[in-house]
């Protein structure tokens, strides 16, 4: 029997048939199979395909062509990062008891899998709303109030993106006549839509809210889950069809920046980690803001967005295990709460430091490697004031995730907890992102080389790994920033300067509908239930004149019943009938 | 509560794989040893920005002039650090507000208190 045809299959669908087959399977072995192998079949199915660009699956829906299986070489590299992701998670979450998540963790993967290697948007709007149904489960499944609630905001911003973005491509074929996926400029008609829907997913600032409201009440696991499909794909879709749009360089810049502040007094940990992934996905979205393909630095600009995700899904995915683990063993992730879990749990704070280290783009990490494209191509472009910020973010990662996570969750001052250190399942899977992290890092292991040569301009990539990455003033220049940084940390703690960690709410711009909006609302409803009554009351006199009046006018009793000539009564109809057809003719205007 | 844990303020219950890897941490001079090693280590990374700097090996990005500055990106590092962190002080003030200021947290529902919670569901 050959399984050749499988090379012709979106891989997504295998991880998606994995999920529902998981969902039913109650033998936790048969499960644990399946978990790991829908996704490893994905990676199978998506390396064994010889020719990239053409169209497979295509089928006719409602005279409209669905491209089911497309990829090319800026769709392989995401949906790689996507598949190894997901095997990932699938170790991470192997103590799980509790089919649905596993099931929905592999429906949520394989619908952001198979939209990044589908053809055309409407097969793009339904695996997109997929990922949305699916992945709430993963914040539901927490079983509290608060992730109730978080969840139903969630659902409800990520249903509005996928509204938009169908909007956006009705109007796109009304247009256009075709639904293929291809760059697109925001001045054509429908494309602000699809613009706003992508931006609701990528997080935009004021858009953001749901990442950090969610994320963090979600299970363990499916943090982790979550952390890497909705916003990558995101910049996938970006990548795809707005590259060198340069707004998204303002609004990346932006996204990089604001969310350090944020951190820097968010106490949960993981609440931390969403703001993080905020700001890692500014420097992805402002690389593909400035990557017109036309130009060499444009090119770099998309390689450094592709190269930043992936590296991004590796790194932030081992930080978001680390900080499940934690909260698997401790019920918290409260910096207040925690500290000196060093003890105990030595691997996972080992694999934490991995992460941070990668994530602050120290040389011989991944972070280092995937970011730096994005650097040179902003500051080569001259884009002076984007540059700065982006400086000033890294120094901010820097900040929040290379040293508040690993510090206050593994050092700092001794909570006294002496927790076990994480389930084997879980160490295996840190281990696995953490050595990633690491050989894409580390010179002369490989990483990097196989990175690049998987960009989308494999070319100018390789040129670049060969004639600037890895020159000496790029790297004394980063250690620089960092260690520079990383004195500024230890002098303002020693000097009592750095702030405490305390518990509470931030406030951030989702204030203005759970607190303002929810006010306004209440408000109105208590002037609609003290004024309703009155207005009611108002309501029924109107009423009663107008009855009266009509009485007076139209009763056999009344004014045009009493003998009035009948040419009066004719030149009244004559009238109201003018009236009408003058009306009719305005409204046809 | 969880048998995952244990409440225990000593500090000698570290395991061995522990004591090991991060040990050091807990020596009285380290944090002295950490400030001086990363004092030493700036100024070596300065020293060798000004080497790189008279060789003519920095490379610069023609539109922004002063990023070839020996020391530039040491100096913005320390202190967009430090402006970070020092911008914590008041905006802890102005935006930190009680754990249950949205009213999420009721009774049981305070999750993230509790150490089944953080468990995979309920």
């Amino acid at each position: 029997m050959s399984f050749e045809f499988l090379t012709e299959v979106n891989p997504g669908f295998a991880v998606i048939f994995a999920g529902v087959l998981a969902y039913f399977l109650r033998v936790p072995v048969l499960r644990a199979i399946i978990t790991i192998g829908g996704p490893i079949v994905g990676l199978i199915m998506l390396v064994s395909l010889s020719e990239f660009g053409v169209d497979h699956g295509v089928m006719r829906v409602m005279d409209l062509t669905a491209i089911t299986y497309r990829v090319d070489s800026l769709s392989f590299i995401f949906a790689l990062a996507f598949l190894i992701a997901a095997t990932i998670n699938s170790i991470y979450s192997l103590h799980n008891k509790d089919p649905l998540q596993d099931a929905c963790a592999l429906i949520y993967a394989g619908a952001a899998i198979a939209a990044s290697l589908c053809g055309d948007l409407m097969t793009v709007f339904f695996f997109w709303e997929l990922t949305a149904v699916s992945s709430v489960f993963l914040i539901w499944q927490t079983g509290t109030k608060a992730a109730y609630k978080a969840g139903m905001r969630y659902i409800a911003i990520q249903i509005l993106s996928g509204v938009l973005l169908l909007f956006g491509a009705v109007y796109f074929l009304g247009n256009h006549g075709d639904l293929s996926l291809r760059a697109i400029s925001l001045e054509e008609e429908g494309a602000w839509l699809i613009f706003l829907g992508f931006g609701i997913k990528a997080a935009f600032p004021f858009l953001h809210n749901w990442l950090q409201d969610a994320y963090p009440k979600a299970t363990p696991t499916g943090a982790v889950v979550l952390s890497a499909f909705t916003t990558k794909l995101a910049v996938y879709m970006f990548a795809r069809m707005f590259p060198g749009e340069h707004i998204l360089i303002y609004i990346g810049a932006v996204m990089t920046i604001f969310p350090v502040f944020f951190a820097v007094v968010e106490n949960d940990l993981r609440k931390v980690l969403a703001y993080s992934l905020n700001n890692q996905v500014g420097f992805m979205i402002c690389a593909i803001g400035v990557a017109n393909l036309d130009t060499e630095y444009g090119r770099y600009a998309l390689n450094g967005a592709a190269a930043h995700a992936f590296a991004h899904i590796m790194y932030k995915g081992l930080l978001f295990m680390s900080m499940g683990a934690v909260m698997h063993r401790t019920g918290t992730t409260q910096a207040s709460e925690l500290g000196g879990l060093w003890r105990t749990m030595p691997l996972t704070a080992l694999f934490c430091l991995v992460g941070a280290a990668s994530i602050s783009a120290f040389p011989l990490f991944s972070g280092f490697v995937a970011k730096s494209m994005t650097m040179s191509s902003v500051g080569h472009e001259g884009f002076v004031i984007v540059w700065c910020m982006l400086l000033f973010a890294s120094a901010g990662v820097l900040e929040h995730s290379g040293i508040k996570i690993p510090y206050f969750a593994f050092f700092g001052h001794d909570s006294g907890k002496r927790p076990k250190e994480a389930p084997f399942n879980m160490l295996v899977a840190m281990g696995f992102s953490a050595f990633i992290c690491i050989a894409v890092g580390f010179p002369g292991l490989g990483g990097a080389r196989w990175l690049y040569s998987n960009l989308p301009y494999q070319t100018e990539a390789l040129y670049y790994l060969d004639h600037y990455l890895w020159t000496w003033d790029h790297v004394i220049t980063q250690f620089q920033l960092l260690v520079l940084a990383m004195l500024a940390f230890v002098l303002m703690k020693r000097f009592g300067l750095y702030p405490a960690e305390k518990p509470g709410v931030v406030l951030d711009f989702d204030w203005t509908y759970r607190r303002l909006g929810f006010g306004v609302a209440t408000w109105a409803g208590d002037v609609w239930g003290r004024a309703g009554p009155a207005m009611a009351n108002g309501w029924k006199q109107l009423g009663g004149r107008v009855h009266t009046y009509l009485t007076h006018a139209f009763s056999p009793e009344g004014i045009l019943s009493k003998g009035g000539p009948s040419g009066s009564m004719a030149v009244w109809a004559a009238l109201v009938l003018g009236l009408v057809i003058v009306v009719s003719i305005i409204s046809a205007i | 509560m969880s048998n995952d844990m244990n409440q225990n303020k000593s500090s000698d219950d570290a395991t061995p794989l522990a004591k090991l890897l991060f040990g050091w941490t807990e020596a009285k001079a380290t944090p002295m040893l950490f400030l001086v090693g990363l004092i030493l280590v700036a100024i070596g990374l300065f020293a060798a920005d000004f080497v790189l700097a008279a060789k003519h090996m920095k490379h610069a990005y023609k539109p922004i002039k002063f990023s070839d500055m020996p020391m530039f990106y040491g100096l913005y590092g320390f202190f967009a650090f430090g402006f970070v962190v020092l911008c914590g002080w008041p905006l802890a003030k102005l935006l930190r507000k009680d754990e249950n200021y949205y009213g999420d947290l009721e009774g049981l529902d305070a999750d993230e208190t509790s150490v089944d919670a953080g468990k995979e569901g309920k």
